[in-house]
């Protein structure tokens, strides 16, 4: 009786058009949207070609280091056999010429201080701008201290003043992943988290006081216990495998690596996915109110859940973490987005939100067994 | 085989079971008669131990019935009001789903179910969605789904709402099919036609009370309704009239433009006596008609009401 329960209620959630839209189609059609809009997140921090630039020279003018040499020598990004800068040198009203005409992206014009001639704003001409500007403060900085202290090593102070080998971007994760990923994060999250809507219909399929189906299943010989946990596992298959089609969709589909830590992300989405799915059953079987008012009530529910966790807005995450830290504790929102971002970005999740989540699951569990437990009805 | 002893069932200050009694016998077609609001579905949820009842007892096949006497829930079918069937299933899966709650055994069960679709006439629609169905034949599925398991005890509330009235027929002589076979039946409605047509028992409900309980003559008989006699005369005078009206079997005498109606106890028998008279005084007739009362006329005896007023 346990497996024709289950049998049919998969048979009957795998048909329902609707559910699958949204545990489904949606998550798929969000994350093919993530795709096209931040495929290139990634990508677009590096230049891919060198920057061309046109140099003019000013001999005439005091000059500790040769501004040229430097930006000739700045390759295209680390460990790369390219130089940053194609340079051409040029007289001032060449390198004008130059600029207006497109083929270089700015000019640079020695002195004190350099000048940068650009017609427009680009990434180029930033990037152009900000190591120009590097070389000039080091410049006038080390001038300066040859002006109070002649005898200072200047060698050392040049390095020194060298910033970037001082601060490098290390990531804490070793298995790097691109910035977009977040977004596919956040997706599984509101994906397991959606199972909730699901697991309201569980319940609502078998109360004699939610719906007629739910009085006929009460009538029979099989224990209400028997029908809810086959009924509750069949939502809870289907809600996985609907989040798992998501994954395999993300992974293989769009080519997004989501880490080498696969196993522990699967492993988060299915206790999200299950603490969806006894979220949704607590609800259920705690309201009072027919089968519109309980969904209604179990999307309200997951909505505020993920909004308070940060799924709509990262900085609703930190306020309520920094000034409601009790609601982020028991929120289910909260638990599965730390789980994953935790993931996201130190490569591995930490067990307390593996357990936090467990315990919700416990307790949603228990909310609808002892709701459940009642034998009557005061009303159909 | 159910037996309510003085249950009472209150919703707040609502009393919707008012120290009701009820016994049916095995082998019956029990019917419960009332309108709307005058407490027939809650009377079969509480004897299903749905809800939670005051006051009272409620016996199923003599033990007490409560929400886990499964050995009991087995021998029981149920036929409700709505349309109960997971709307994902085809009409096949659906009858063999509600059937799988009472019998585990595969094979078994499949051959119950074939005969359940066989019984409703759905053999066509079997791989139908119920949302593809017209309303009759989701009343069939309903049904099938209530009687797969062959339950001893079927219940059925208002099986017949919103059913044509081809589709009506099918239903009442399926239901006096599966007594023949055995089935004890309960069934309510409010439409009097209904239950006078196939109810072997019946009990007229009105505000959570049983008022008045027997079989169609006996409630009849109860109220001392006589039959009625309408006549269509062709001449009369104020005389012959007073001189009918004296006659000592007749209770009562209204004339409605050119017809005649008389109320009569034991109609049929005083015919002739009444022709008779007529005959006597020269008073052509032109049309003669016989109607037993209705439960309807029941209904109105004793509440001052109509069931028809009732039904929305």
């Amino acid at each position: 009786m346990f497996l024709n329960v289950y049998r049919y209620n998969l048979k009957s959630a795998f048909r329902q058009k609707i559910m699958l839209f949204w545990s489904l189609a949606f998550p798929i059609l969000m994350a093919t949207f993530f795709f096209v809009a931040f495929g290139n997140i990634g990508a677009s921090e590096r230049l891919k070609e060198p920057i061309r630039i046109a140099y003019v020279g000013q001999p005439q003018a005091l000059q500790m280091v040769n501004l040229r040499d430097i930006l000739a020598q700045i390759p295209l990004h680390e460990g790369s056999s390219q130089e940053m800068f194609d340079i051409r040198d040029a007289s001032e009203a060449e390198a004008r010429a130059l600029v207006q005409e497109k083929q270089v992206s700015a000019a640079v014009v020695a002195g004190d201080p350099p000048r940068i001639l650009a017609d427009k704003v680009s990434v180029s001409q930033v990037v152009v701008k900000q190591v120009v500007e590097q070389v000039a403060t080091t410049q006038r900085t080390i001038m300066n201290l040859m002006r109070t202290d002649p005898k200072a090593p200047f060698q050392e102070i040049a390095t020194a003043l060298n910033t970037s080998q001082y601060t490098q971007a290390v990531p804490v994760n070793k298995d790097l992943m691109q910035p977009d990923i977040i977004y596919y994060f956040a997706l599984l999250a509101m994906a397991s988290l959606g199972a909730s809507t699901a697991g309201a219909f569980t319940i609502v399929s078998q109360q004699a006081n939610k719906s007629p189906e739910g009085a006929r299943n009460t009538v029979s010989p099989t224990s209400k216990w028997s029908r809810v946990f086959a009924n509750g596992l069949s939502t809870y298959t289907v809600q996985l495998a609907t989040t798992l089609v998501v994954v395999g969709y993300i992974t293989l589909v769009l080519g997004k690596s989501l880490g080498r830590s696969l196993p522990e992300l699967l492993l988060i989405v299915a206790m999200g996915t299950l603490m969806g799915v006894a979220m949704g059953m607590a609800i259920g079987a705690l309201s009072r109110g027919n089968e519109n008012m309980i969904v209604g009530f179990s999307v309200g529910a997951y909505m505020l859940s993920s909004f308070l966790g940060g799924l709509m807005s990262a900085d609703i995450q930190r306020l309520v973490d920094t000034n409601l830290p009790w609601l982020a504790a028991i929120n289910p929102g909260s638990m599965i987005v730390k789980a994953l971002y935790s993931l996201f970005y130190y490569g591995q999740t930490e067990a307390r939100y593996l357990l936090q989540m467990l315990l919700a699951i416990l307790v949603f569990a228990g909310l609808a067994a002892i709701s459940l437990r009642r034998r009557y009805h005061d009303s159909i | 085989m159910i037996e309510l002893t003085n249950v009472v069932k209150r919703y707040g200050d609502l009393v919707a079971l008012d120290h009701f009694n009820l016994q049916v016998e095995q082998g019956q077609i029990y019917g419960l008669l009332g309108p709307n609001g005058s407490g027939k579905s809650t009377a079969i949820n509480s004897m299903l131990a749905l809800l939670a009842i005051q006051k009272g007892e409620i016996r199923i096949f003599g033990e007490p019935m409560t929400p886990t006497s499964y050995h009991l829930k087995r021998d029981i079918g149920l036929v409700p009001q709505e349309v109960a069937v997971m709307e994902e299933l085809t009409v096949q899966e659906n009858i063999d789903y509600f059937c799988g709650l009472y019998i585990s055994d595969h094979r078994k069960r499949k051959q119950l179910v074939e005969e359940a679709i066989a019984f409703t006439g759905l053999d066509k629609f079997r791989k139908f969605l119920p949302k593809k169905l017209s309303g009759g034949l989701k009343r069939r599925l309903n049904i099938a789904c209530g009687i797969a398991h062959k339950p001893r005890l079927l219940i059925l509330d208002e099986p017949t709402v919103a059913v044509d009235p081809q589709s009506r027929n099918s239903i009442l002589e399926g239901i006096q099919e599966l007594n023949r076979q055995g089935t004890t039946v309960l069934y309510t409605s409010h439409y009097m036609e209904e239950v006078e047509q196939i109810c072997t028992m019946i009990t007229i409900m009105d505000k959570g009370k049983g008022i008045l309980t027997g079989t169609r003559e006996e409630l009849t008989a109860a109220v001392k309704l006589g039959d009625q006699v309408s006549l269509r005369l062709l001449n009369h005078t104020e005389e012959d009239l007073e001189a009918i009206r004296s006659l000592p079997f007749i209770n009562r005498a209204d004339l409605m433009e050119d017809r005649l109606v008389l109320t009569i106890q034991r109609g049929e028998s005083r015919l002739a006596s009444l022709i008779h008279t007529l005959e006597n005084r020269n008073i052509a007739v032109a049309e003669l008609n016989v109607r037993q009362p209705s439960l309807n006329d029941v209904f109105l005896e004793i509440t001052g009401k109509e069931l028809r007023d009732h039904v929305s």
